[in-house]
Formats: structure tokens, C-alpha cells, sequence
């Protein structure tokens, strides 16, 4: 029986990056049951269970103390909850999986610069057409708080599944919050990003529940695996 | 009679209560529990959203369980009322869900009893109607140490509306005069608190333009830099605001006297008799050129026929222009009635939402309306 439940990204550009930390380190992830198989182990960590899965739901696990560590995005656990800090610590950042969580308008607003002449825009439209300010976005908890603190009041959130930046040309929004690594894909939707903007710098971070069960055996079993990842840690 | 039908509020002061309400008239409806959640956010605002339970429909529609009585009132009264003027008065009980903050302690769903009255054509004496139901509702359940606040939700835009005040912070006063929040943010920026920021030659050279000359030079600035502009917002409004925002830039402070006044009037919290602070709202109007005593001969009679009904309900009560806590769309007279004068606790709200009837149907019913609620669960002191 495994002391300590670990998940990494089951897939795509994320899982290689994990793959390649974890090799640096001198570490190999086996897949059991082969290249689709959903659970893994460590070589040399017998009680290290290693469980593959999407970053979203790496990230409700850690949540939930379902899982002692993982490695998923700052972005996925921040707006999963606003109790992040209660739930879970950030034992490292991994340096890859960067992604900037931003406030992006229409490039041709040149009146609009900061989250203050949002927040004056926003009211301007409530006033004018009798509807809020939209903004599409899947960050629906960030983007509320965000707005909440830059003091702009009438907006709506409208939850965009996907093709977020596409949104205001499709006239479904007035301005988006996503992810961005390079603004390319913004500029290319003639999007601009806030001054002031930037709700969440974010990247891949291995994460430790603090709800999880914490046996004597699983705090053991993360301090060999953190030393030999050459974490500092108090696990 | 009729009790109330849910065995958790059957306790003798919610029953009290319940019948006190009845005792000043109306029929009793039931309200829809679920609605849809654009609808809310739209009217109550994103700050409403972290409290929201959401449901999805086997449609696929977004629906959410209602957080307060008024809105589903408002929207069955303009989905059934034949006329704009029909009077109602609807007397509603029911769970309303609204998840605790951080660190609160209730439970997400509560009951709430209330009073909503639609297209009455003496609105003073609605006003009166509504505030005495809840008034006595708290009393019938043997509610003691209230504290009354009273505020008027339509006075600043009123007085801003209708102020003497040089451009451009007139028409930047005036344009956000029902919203709190944005209102102190341009109060700030008028008495120039706020750091002035540097403007381009372009802002510049467009704050002195008409508004078409205007809207052809952002166009072309638009154009040459290969700029879009989709969604909500055309050419003229980027140009307009350009230019409004330059002006402010550029322009000197309003004078310190009348930011004063206003300052004092947002700010205005009596302490002593609810009739000084009407005078001194009267007495600061007037400096900034806008006559109150209309405004003020209604509220005299109100008091005065409050006083009569209920000798001792403004025994502890005072007066605010702004009610720090109260929905935006209250755009009227706004009352809370809380034990020992704790209103972020208060036992019963209410207030004018002439507005709301018209923002629910787009329009196609506009009747004026004033409604209250009270909150059983907080009876006792709890």
C-alpha cells in the first residue's frame, strides 16, 4: 500500500515538462498498464502512488485532501477556491506551465488604459444601454474578485468554455479575462492587455494538501521525494 | 388569516409577525424559487454572484435559487399585472439562499417575510403602508431596542442632477449620481485628490473638438494604427470619453465650496432629530442651487403619519443620504430596522425600487413599486 499519493498531469505539454523535472532529478515515471494507463510509479519510491490526471482535477484533489501532492497550475487552484491558502501550500515553483491570468479590451478602446477607466466605462454602458458591462472569461471566481477590487461595479460575467479571446468579436462580450504566455493570441483578436491587468502571474507548482491524511510513513515518504527533487521543505 | 406554511417558521413570533403584515393589507402569493441566473446577476450585480446558488435546466438553461423576495416579485408583477398602473399589494413568505460569507455564521438559506406593493397611485402613503407593516411586524414578534435608519435613495441624483455645477464635473457628477461607489470616485477626482494624469496631443487636441470632428479623428487614429473596435462600443463613444477624460484632465478642480457640500451631503449621517438632518439637506441643496422643499414637505408627511400610526417607531431613528448597505436599486425612500441600532444586522429592510419593474421587462411594464422584508431568523437577537 502507497504512504503518499502524488498526481501529475495525465497529458500533453505539461505531463513532458513534469517528465523532464523529474528526470533532471534522476527520477523515472512508469506508467502501469502502458502508455494510456492512469497510474505510474516512481522508481526507487515504492510507497510513492502516482496518479495521472487533468490539471483541473488535480487541483479539486489537492482541494479535497484527496491526494498528499500534485503539480497543476496556481490558476486552477486560485479560482477553484477562495480557501486556497487554508487547503493547501505551494511547495515549489517548477518554472514551467507559465501563464499570465489578464484583463485584455478591444485595441481601438484608446480611451481605456487602466482597471479605473474600465470601471468608468463599465458604468458609462449601464447608463447608456441599460445593461452591464460582459466580460467572458472561465475564471469566473478571479474575475469577480478582481473586479470587486478595482471597484467595478456593473459589469456581468458571462462563463466562456472555450475561445475566450474570440468573444468580443463575436459581440458575446466587451472584454475578456484569460490566459496568456506570449499575447500573441490576444494581439491577434485585436486585444490589448491593462496597464494595470495582471490578475494572477501564474505557472505549474507542486502543491501539498494540508487536509490530506498525513500519516508518519507519507510524511516520510514526500521528505525522501523532496529531497531527492532538492526541495526545501518542511514536510 | 393564513399561517405561515413552513413548519420551521411557525415559531410564535414569526407567526406574529406574519400576521402583522397581513393586518395592513394584500393577498398572499407565491413566488417562483428558481430563476434565471442572467436575469439576477443583471439587476443585483456580480457582487450577488459568490452568494448565488446556480441549478442547471434539462434545456440547458442557467437558473439560480432566488436570494431575496423583491426581485421574483418585481418580475411575476411585470409577467402578470394587465396594466403599467394596476395597483397590487403582494404579501410573500418564503426561503431565500444565500450562501455565508467567510467567517458568518448562518445558515445558507433562511425565511423571509414580506410586503410588496406595486403601481400605488399615493406613493407618500405607500412609503407609509410599508415601513409601518414592517414596523409592526417587529413589534408583533416582540422585537425591543430597535433603532430606525431612514435614507432617500433619489435625493443625490436629484440634487446632483439638478446642481449648479461647472462643466466638466456637472455632467461627470451627474452621470454616475445613482451609483455610490462610482459617485465618490468622481467626488475624489473633481476635488483633484487623486493624481492628475499626463494626456497625450491627441486628448488634447480632441477635448476642444464638437463631437463629430471628434469621432473623425478617433476613426482615423483607429484606422492608421490598424486598431479594432468590436462589441458595444462605436468610434463616437471611444471619442466621447477620449474628450470627457481630457477635460477632467485639464480642467481646474471644482471649487472647494461646493465639493465640500457635496462631500458633506454624501456623507450626511444624522446624529441628532431625523428633521435637522432634513433641514441641513435642505440648507446644502439650496447652496449648490437646487430647491428641496417639495422633497422635504414629503417627508414631513410621512414622519408625520408614521408618528400617528406608531408614536414610538422614530423614537431611535436617524437619517443617512446614502444607506451604505441597501441594493442600488433602491432609488427612494430606504429604511432598517435593527436591534440596538445594528444595521449590519438589521431585523427588516425595505425601500422604493421605482426602476426595477421597468429593468426586469425591458421596459414594457414601469410601475412604481416600494416593498419590505423581515427576517425571522434574526429575532430574539440571534
Amino acid at each position: 500500500m502507497a504512504e503518499l499519493i502524488l498526481a501529475l498531469p495525465s497529458k500533453g505539454r505539461l505531463k513532458d515538462q513534469c517528465e523532464a523535472w523529474l528526470a533532471r532529478h534522476g527520477l523515472v515515471l512508469r506508467q502501469t498498464g502502458g502508455e494510456r494507463g492512469y497510474s505510474a510509479t516512481l522508481d526507487g519510491f515504492d510507497d510513492v502512488q502516482v496518479r495521472l490526471a487533468s490539471a483541473g482535477d488535480i487541483g479539486k484533489a489537492l482541494l479535497a485532501g484527496e491526494i498528499h501532492l500534485g503539480v497543476t497550475g496556481e490558476d486552477i487552484v486560485r479560482e477553484a477556491s477562495d480557501e486556497v491558502d487554508l487547503r493547501l501550500t505551494i511547495v515549489a515553483r517548477l518554472g514551467f506551465g507559465r501563464a499570465d491570468v489578464v484583463v485584455a479590451v478591444p485595441n481601438g478602446w484608446i480611451d481605456v488604459e487602466t482597471m479605473a477607466d474600465l470601471a468608468e466605462v463599465a458604468t458609462d454602458i449601464r447608463r447608456q444601454t441599460g445593461r452591464r458591462f460582459r466580460i467572458a472569461t472561465k475564471f469566473t471566481r478571479l474575475t469577480a474578485q478582481f473586479m470587486r477590487d478595482h471597484h467595478v461595479v456593473d459589469h456581468r460575467i458571462i462563463d466562456s468554455a472555450g475561445a475566450t479571446e474570440g468573444a468580443p468579436g463575436a459581440g458575446i462580450a466587451d472584454a475578456i479575462v484569460d490566459i496568456t504566455t506570449s499575447g500573441a493570441t490576444l494581439a491577434a483578436n485585436a486585444l490589448k492587455i491593462l496597464d494595470d491587468g495582471i490578475i494572477l502571474k501564474s505557472e505549474s507548482c507542486l502543491m501539498r494538501s494540508d487536509l490530506a491524511p498525513w500519516s508518519e510513513e507519507s510524511r516520510h515518504a514526500a521528505r525522501r521525494l523532496m529531497e531527492r527533487l532538492k526541495i526545501l521543505s518542511d514536510t | 388569516m393564513s399561517d405561515l406554511a413552513n413548519a420551521v417558521t411557525g415559531t410564535p413570533p414569526a407567526q406574529a409577525a406574519w400576521a402583522a403584515l397581513q393586518a395592513r393589507g394584500g393577498q398572499i402569493i407565491a413566488l417562483p424559487t428558481l430563476l434565471p441566473a442572467a436575469l439576477v446577476l443583471e439587476l443585483a450585480g456580480e457582487d450577488l454572484r459568490p452568494r448565488l446558488y446556480f441549478a442547471s435546466g434539462p434545456d440547458g438553461a442557467e437558473l439560480c435559487l432566488r436570494a431575496d423576495l423583491t426581485i421574483p416579485a418585481a418580475l411575476q408583477y411585470a409577467e402578470t399585472a394587465p396594466h403599467d398602473d394596476t395597483p397590487a399589494a403582494w404579501l410573500c413568505e418564503g426561503k431565500v439562499f444565500r450562501a455565508p460569507k467567510a467567517g458568518e455564521n448562518r445558515a445558507p438559506e433562511f425565511i423571509q417575510i414580506g410586503l410588496e406593493r406595486f403601481g400605488d397611485p399615493d406613493r407618500i402613503e405607500a412609503d407609509v403602508t410599508v415601513f409601518l407593516a414592517a414596523w409592526e411586524a417587529c413589534r408583533a414578534a416582540g422585537e425591543t431596542g430597535l433603532h430606525v435608519r431612514l435614507a432617500d435613495g433619489g435625493l443625490l441624483p436629484r440634487i446632483i442632477e439638478g446642481a449648479d455645477l461647472p462643466q466638466p464635473w456637472g455632467q461627470a457628477l451627474s452621470d454616475v449620481a445613482s451609483h455610490k461607489n462610482a459617485l465618490q470616485r468622481v467626488l475624489a477626482q473633481a476635488m483633484g485628490e487623486r493624481p492628475r494624469r499626463q494626456i497625450s496631443a491627441l486628448e488634447h487636441t480632441i477635448a476642444d473638438l464638437d463631437p463629430d470632428r471628434a469621432r473623425d479623428m478617433v476613426d482615423e487614429v483607429l484606422s492608421l494604427a490598424g486598431l479594432a473596435l468590436p462589441g458595444t462600443r462605436g468610434v463616437e463613444d471611444v471619442a466621447a470619453r477620449l474628450a470627457a477624460r481630457a477635460r477632467r484632465a485639464i480642467a481646474a478642480p471644482l471649487p472647494a465650496e461646493l465639493a465640500e457640500t457635496l462631500s458633506r451631503l454624501i456623507q450626511l449621517r444624522s446624529v441628532g432629530s431625523i428633521g435637522d438632518s432634513l433641514d441641513e439637506c435642505v440648507a446644502l441643496a439650496a447652496k449648490l442651487g437646487v430647491d428641496l422643499m417639495d422633497w422635504r414637505q414629503a417627508w414631513t408627511l410621512r414622519l408625520d403619519r408614521i408618528e400617528q400610526e406608531a408614536p414610538d417607531a422614530l423614537a431611535q431613528a436617524h437619517f443617512e443620504a446614502i444607506s451604505p448597505e441597501a441594493f442600488d436599486y433602491y432609488d427612494g425612500m430606504a429604511f432598517d430596522i435593527a436591534r440596538g441600532g445594528d444595521f449590519t444586522r438589521p431585523v427588516a429592510t425595505g425601500g422604493r425600487y421605482d426602476r426595477l419593474v421597468g429593468e426586469v421587462s425591458s421596459g414594457h411594464r414601469r410601475a412604481k413599486a416600494v416593498g419590505c422584508v423581515v427576517r425571522p431568523a434574526r429575532f430574539g437577537g440571534r
